[in-house]
């Protein structure tokens, strides 16, 4: 039924219609009208028809699929584009559906696999190592057959080793399936080959439409023909084939005609329209070992192949397993030995990386150990680490320490310390040039921020010191070191200086001396020789002594035996000349005996005032003029003094 | 990929089984065609369209007439190649006959005739006429020389595109 176009015909209107002859049309066909207008609404509603269609498509699929294969061959190609489609949008949810399916199926074709490779195994070594399998294997080499197929060939009763399904008249090969072991040849052509042979025979020897070749012999091979309406079946059978394999044979033609009749009939020469019936074909590849062949369990061959095999395994293992521990180990050592050079002061890792072997990329002072140098502690080859490390410095304190060390390079007895402050600190005795060095060098130590000698002596210094505390020398008395060289300046006693050699003896690293002291007795001595020189007593007239100078003469006592007192120590001998003057007033001679009165008087006076008598010598001085002059009465003195002893005291 | 039944026709030694073997790599030896009266072969073709149409060969062995054995091995070709000598006159008329018998067996099927040995240039014998003729038929009709290679890849390409 189509669906008819434009509007429906019919139109409701009511009974009682101006128009007549609809009047009578509602009137007599009412009911059917009725039944049409619900017959179009159903066709116009798309939900109704599809409601229509879904109820009656069950059945009318099941009817179309026992009415032949036009249902199927309808079906196939959309069929097949919506898996692919769905395959390609969404192959998990494929994939999770086949799964319950393919699972067991491929376990089972292992299985299956295994048990015939076993099985082949085992004759193939069985008679690999017989007589026979070298009779064979002989074989083999001669005719160029793989050795499997030597024995395959004859270890087996029979194996249909090709099926061809042919079409009657044109020879044209509708399905073609074979074994693994089956020379491949143009199929085509043999089946072309096949047809016409057959109807070259059916034709020389007359024979009817029903009937045919149906087995060809040719040497180990025996091609069975199994005839049906539409096309036949050709065996390539190698060995003898039983007597039900023919039966068997005639069944899948049957099945074939049975099954795929029209698309056997109707073959245009596309294989792909009979692709179904491959599953039948192969149930048509049948084979049987001959009797004795076959052996349950594991030949002794296969078992000691096995054996090997598994011990071969094992060993593998082992190794695979020893290589892997060692690896383990190795990535242990490695990682451990990162730690360390992590740990160790002077390194910086800054990128590990673990390929085919440790690459360390990182930063080293020249001051600390060298990587590689650290390898052999952990048990590692140079070429199991690849190392590259860049030169940097160290500023923390333990570098920075053993830096100026090395930079400043102290002798014995000094010690170099660096505070947290980066403060080296020098302490202990050294050399001067060292002293005065060190300072400069340490200013360039890296780490090092500031440098404090004030704990660090040089040898001077310290000689200086050991002077200070030994001499123990006046505030007068100035003393230094230069070189070793000790030089006191300034003025010290005598006695002090005298005894200066005996005590800078016991002075370690002394190379010299240079006195530049004055003894304080050889001033003494200068001040009171320029006090006494040219004093003297004075006279009033006469011999008259002034008594105004009685304390003036007891003082120049004093300091004349003073004088005498420091003479001796300093090496001199003094003599007092008395030089008795008068002026001109008188006589010459009076002067003359009252100038000696004079003088007498004087060193009389001095005598009596504790001075030695004996260091006197008297003179007189008369003066020339005649001018009275009261200055020139006097008693003058004057000192002679003469070296007795070595200058050095002095 | 399709399979289609192709028969080499015509009279004796006008070169149809030079023309097979210069096409394709022959799987049987030509012994076939005096013992059995057919060789069979098979070549993939290329057609135009890209798609791929495998021929499978019947060099039946020539005659003027096709025997009753012959006329089984016609059948169920999707087409046919006439073939005829074009230094021999008589082989061309054979053919037309052999193409009435074909077609009397095989009913309207796609062929081309091919006027083989055009390497024997001195000797052509065609009738000129003849050949116009068939040609305003609509027949396909191209000059090969199996010798020499000419125009024999053309001629199952021909005949298979028409298939």
């Amino acid at each position: 039924m189509t669906k008819p176009a434009g509007k429906p015909p019919v139109a409701k209107k009511p009974a009682n219609n101006a128009d007549p002859l609809d009047a009578l049309k509602s009137l007599l066909l009412g009911e059917e009208q009725q039944q049409i207008e619900q017959i179009n609404e159903r066709l116009e509603d798309p939900g109704l028809r599809s409601s229509d269609v879904a109820e009656v498509l069950p059945d009318s699929l099941r009817l179309s699929e026992s009415q032949g294969q036009a249902l199927t061959d309808a079906l196939e190609t959309p069929v097949t584009r919506c898996i692919q489609r769905r395959i390609e949008r969404d192959p998990d949810s494929f994939a999770d559906a086949l799964y319950p399916v393919m699972g067991p199926a491929i376990r089972q074709s292992i299985s299956a696999t295994l048990k015939d490779l076993v099985s082949n195994i085992n004759r193939t070594l069985e008679h690999s190592l017989s007589a026979q399998g070298i009779k064979w294997r002989l074989e083999a080499m001669r005719t160029g057959v793989p050795f499997a197929e030597v024995v395959l060939r004859h270890t087996l009763s029979y194996r249909v080793e090709q099926v061809f399904l042919i079409q009657n008249d044109s020879g044209l090969l509708m399905q073609h399936v074979q074994d693994d072991f089956a020379v491949a040849a143009d199929a085509d052509a043999v089946s072309g080959m096949l047809t016409a042979i057959a109807q070259f025979v059916r034709d020389a020897f007359q024979a009817g439409d029903k009937e045919g070749l149906e087995t060809v012999e040719i040497g180990d091979h025996t091609v069975l023909l199994v005839h049906g309406p539409s096309a036949y079946l050709a065996c390539v059978v190698r060995g003898i084939p039983p007597s039900d394999l023919r039966q068997h044979c005639q069944e899948v033609v049957e099945q074939l005609h049975g099954r795929y009749a029209k698309a056997m009939a109707s073959f245009d020469g596309n294989p792909n329209s009979l692709a179904n019936t491959r599953p039948l074909l192969d149930s048509c590849l049948q084979s049987a070992h001959k009797e004795g062949t076959q052996r349950k369990g594991l030949a002794p061959a296969t078992l000691v192949i096995l054996l090997l095999l598994i011990g071969a395994l094992a060993w593998g293992l082992y190794q695979w397993w020893s290589k892997a521990e060692a690896q383990r180990e190795l990535r242990e050592r490695q990682q451990q030995f990162i730690n360390a050079l992590r740990q160790q002061p002077g390194l910086v890792i800054t990128e590990t990386r673990f390929d085919e072997s440790l690459e360390i990329d990182g930063l080293r002072d020249p001051l600390a150990p060298s990587p590689a140098s650290l390898l052999d502690g952990h048990g590692l080859q140079a070429d199991q680490v690849k190392l590259a490390f860049r030169p940097y410095l160290d500023v923390s304190p333990a570098f920075a320490l053993q830096r100026a060390n090395e930079r400043l390079q102290p002798p014995d007895g000094v010690k170099l310390a660096l505070d947290d402050k980066g403060t080296l600190r020098v302490t202990g005795v050294a050399s001067n040039r060292w002293v005065e060095r060190a300072s400069l060098l340490a200013a360039g130590v890296p780490g090092i921020q500031s440098y404090d000698d004030s704990q660090l002596l040089s040898h001077d210094q310290q000689l200086l010191q050991e002077a200070q505390r030994l001499l123990e020398p006046n505030d007068t008395t100035r003393l230094s070191v230069h070189d070793g060289i000790l030089s006191a300046s300034g003025q010290a006693p005598l006695a002090w200086i005298e005894g200066l050699a005996v005590r800078t003896s016991q002075l370690t690293g002394l190379r010299g001396l240079n006195l530049q002291v004055q003894a304080e007795e050889q001033l003494q001595f200068e001040q009171l020789r320029q006090e006494l020189e040219g004093s003297g007593l004075q006279f009033v007239e006469g011999t008259v002594f002034d008594p105004v100078y009685e304390k003036h003469a007891e003082a120049l006592a004093e300091k004349l035996q003073r004088l005498l007192l420091l003479a001796d120590p300093l090496g001199y001998a003094v003599q007092v000349m008395v030089i008795g003057r008068t002026d001109g007033l008188g006589s010459p001679l009076y002067n003359e005996q009252l100038a000696l009165a004079r003088a007498l008087i004087a060193r009389d006076k001095l005598t009596l005032l504790g001075v030695p008598g004996n260091i006197f010598q008297v003179q007189t001085a008369v003066s020339q003029t005649t001018l009275s002059n009261p200055t020139l009465r006097r008693a003058e003195l004057r000192l002679l003094i003469s070296d007795t002893g070595p200058t050095g005291n002095r | 990929m399709l399979i289609r039944k192709i028969c080499m026709i015509g009279d004796f030694a006008v070169g149809k089984t030079s023309l097979v073997s210069r096409y394709v790599h022959s799987t049987f030896s030509e012994q076939y065609l005096t013992t059995v009266g057919v060789k069979v072969d098979s070549r993939i073709l290329e057609l135009a369209s890209g798609d791929q149409l495998k021929l499978v060969l019947w060099d039946i062995a020539g005659s003027d007439a096709l025997s009753s054995v012959e006329r089984t091995y016609l059948q169920g070709a999707a087409g046919y190649l006439l073939v005829s000598d074009s230094t021999r006159r008589n082989t061309f008329d054979t053919a037309i006959d052999l193409q009435n018998q074909a077609e009397q067996i095989l009913g309207p099927k796609p062929f081309v005739m091919l006027m083989n040995k055009t390497d024997l240039a001195q000797e052509q014998d065609l009738d000129q006429d003849k050949v116009s003729a068939l040609q305003g038929r609509g027949w396909k009709m191209l000059q090969t020389s199996a010798k020499l290679g000419s125009g024999v890849e053309e001629a199952f390409a021909a005949l298979g595109e028409r298939l």
